[in-house]
């Protein structure tokens, strides 16, 4: 008798966690962030993910471009995303800051993205987001893929790693505390603008960058959309001669493999181990 | 009496000219020298001349050497148009930046480099900032044909100049590359940074153009300063002179902003401090200005270049630190024509 109350008790308990727990996933998802937008696509259908950015579907910025078009893009200005009616809002923790308070003065529910710059970190925040939206498990599986993916590219390293710089538009370089530097090592090269001191994102003079007698330059977008001053470095004749003098592999990466951190970074480094294989063999 | 200040003063010209001479020569040494990494002159030089590509030789003359021409080219652009544009409206505020040449240049080369033209046709970059220049001058020029006063001239550069910007920054938005409005700093303010061969080439042509130009109206600029009437008399004919010196200006000053961005005020305080070493006449200033130009925008880069800031400084910050006085002190001096 008691034992047949005490299971009542306990089934009805479990019935309450069930409903709490289905009543406090969230069923309205809306992202404000390129980066949060291929995470969420990852794990979410277009039912529960309702809202993400028009950045999402630019194959340049963009890794998950084609899959964007299957969810609806807003134009990322308030009214819309309040008409969207959205019971989780995942934004960047440094783009849209304006917009990101407005949300939470208005009594939104936030949750804010940090930028990761190790692997591990990418890990820790999908595993984040998975329990914020709901989806833990998916989130595990997506961990679990992304590891195993990094266990082959870090088989197939070389021994000997070569030196790699990477220069942007502008004549930026990433160093240190950059999810590009992570790249890099993962792929098994040397970054030099770490070997030089270089945090973050920063600029490296195009004397510098010569200098430093790199094997591999990594050459952002040099092929896309060329009309601007900030592109017109990286077909600077000085590098084409140097390329031309010291035989080195000038590898044009697009931007949507590392604009963000996440599951792309793998596919990043994947994509100059087979550059640089193809190169070697 | 004339015929000996007259003597004096062509000494004192020649003398002038062999200085800025001999100052821009040390100048262009020193800036082969000057970068971001040290290298070893001798054996770079020596790499140059025998014709071994090592990283040095690719150091001096792909990277250095085109900065340090093209610092040159547009300086001397930038001074001489100042000069001569000065010596047209006798006016010693006419200066391609201030009354908005510069501007307007810097919209025509952005609307041809932002939209693919300039790299189907690299030749339309220069031409575009031709085009953007030539539209500005004849403005100004019909607009301060009959009221030659300083204060029209300066409003109407503030017009043209606020209307040419606000222009570059909406064809930068429109730009369909994502750098593009980033990119409007290097437009109003000029760099020489990254600059290349190519750039040089480029310009080359319609530069040595607009300075034939302006040098041939050299003597008819020192008899207009009589007055147009004495100029007529003696025989100068303005229209020949002003359509000289305004495609002149245009070709030079729209080819040097179209690869290097405005560089404002070089026009303005060159031909100022070098007035009085040529006695006045604007006709003899021309020449030592384009020298003097050349002096102050390749000095300005060294010094960008040597500045430890994170990014370099734009070249059109530091002509303004040193421009934006004189321009005031200028204003101040002639304060009695303003009633005009």
């Amino acid at each position: 008798m008691k034992l047949k109350k005490t299971w009542l008790l306990i089934s009805f308990f479990f019935a309450l966690l069930i409903s709490v727990n289905v009543f406090a996933k969230p069923q309205r998802i809306v992202s404000l962030n390129l980066c949060a937008d291929q995470l969420l696509m990852a794990l979410l259908p277009p039912e529960q993910l309702i809202g993400i950015t028009q950045l999402a579907s630019d194959p340049e910025a963009s890794y998950r471009y084609q899959e964007a078009s299957q969810y609806y893009q807003h134009t990322s200005r308030i009214e819309e995303i309040m008409a969207l009616k959205p019971d989780l809002v995942v934004v960047g923790e440094f783009t849209a800051q304006p917009t990101n308070q407005l949300l939470e003065e208005l009594g939104y529910k936030v949750i804010k993205l940090g930028l990761p710059v190790t692997i591990e970190e990418i890990f820790q925040q999908v595993i984040f987001l998975g329990e914020h939206i709901g989806e833990p498990t998916q989130a595990e599986k997506l961990v679990l893929n992304m590891r195993e993916e990094l266990a082959k590219i870090t088989a197939l390293r070389e021994k000997e790693p070569k030196r790699a710089v990477v220069y942007y538009a502008n004549g930026f370089t990433a160093g240190q505390h950059t999810i590009v530097n992570e790249i890099l090592n993962i792929a098994g090269l040397d970054n030099i603008a770490t070997e030089l001191g270089l945090n973050f994102v920063a600029p490296l003079s195009l004397e510098s960058l010569l200098a430093s007698k790199p094997d591999i330059l990594l050459l952002g977008r040099l092929n896309e959309n060329t009309d601007s001053l900030a592109h017109q470095v990286l077909r600077h004749e000085a590098i084409n001669q140097y390329a031309a003098l010291r035989q080195v592999q000038k590898i044009m990466i697009p931007d949507r493999y590392w604009s963000c951190a996440g599951p792309s970074s793998l596919a990043a480094a994947s994509y100059l181990q087979q550059h640089l294989l193809r190169k070697t063999h | 009496m004339q015929v000996k200040t007259s003597l004096n003063t062509r000494r004192q010209e020649t003398l002038l000219t062999l200085m800025l001479t001999s100052i821009l020569f040390i100048l262009f040494a020193f800036s082969l020298v000057v970068g971001d990494v040290n290298i070893n002159i001798i054996n770079g030089l020596s790499d140059i001349f025998n014709n071994k590509s090592t990283l040095n030789a690719i150091i001096f003359e792909e990277i250095r050497l085109p900065r340090t021409l093209l610092a040159m080219l547009i300086g001397a652009s930038l001074g001489l148009s100042g000069a001569a544009l000065q010596g047209m409206v006798r006016n010693p505020l006419a200066e391609p930046g201030v009354i908005g040449v510069s501007a307007s240049a810097a919209l025509g080369a952005v609307i041809v480099f932002y939209f693919g033209l300039a790299s189907a046709i690299p030749m339309a970059l220069p031409l575009g900032g031709i085009a953007g220049a030539l539209v500005a001058v004849l403005f100004l020029y019909l607009l301060t044909k009959n009221n030659n006063s300083m204060l029209t001239l300066i409003l109407a550069g503030v017009a043209v100049s606020s209307l040419a910007s606000a222009l570059t920054a909406l064809a930068l938005n429109l730009s369909p590359n994502p750098y593009a409005s980033l990119e409007i700093f290097f437009w109003l303010m000029g760099s020489l940074a990254d600059r290349s061969f190519t750039h040089v080439w480029l310009i080359l042509p319609a530069t040595l153009l607009g300075w034939w130009l302006m040098l041939s109206t050299r003597r008819d600029l020192d008899v207009l300063s009589l007055g147009e009437d004495t100029a007529q008399s003696l025989g100068v004919q303005l229209q020949k002179l002003n359509k000289r010196i305004i495609l002149g200006a245009a070709l030079a000053v729209g080819a040097a902003v179209s690869v290097s961005g405005g560089i404002g005020f070089v026009g303005l305080v060159v031909p100022h401090l070098l007035r009085r070493y040529v006695g006045y006449q604007p006709g003899r200033l021309l020449l030592s200005s384009a020298l003097g130009g050349a002096v102050l925008l390749l000095a300005a880069d060294i010094t960008v270049r040597l500045l430890p800031t994170q990014q370099e400084l734009k070249i059109g910050v530091l002509t303004a630190l040193l421009g934006a006085p004189f321009f005031l002190h200028l204003i101040l001096k002639s304060k009695r024509e303003w009633a005009s």
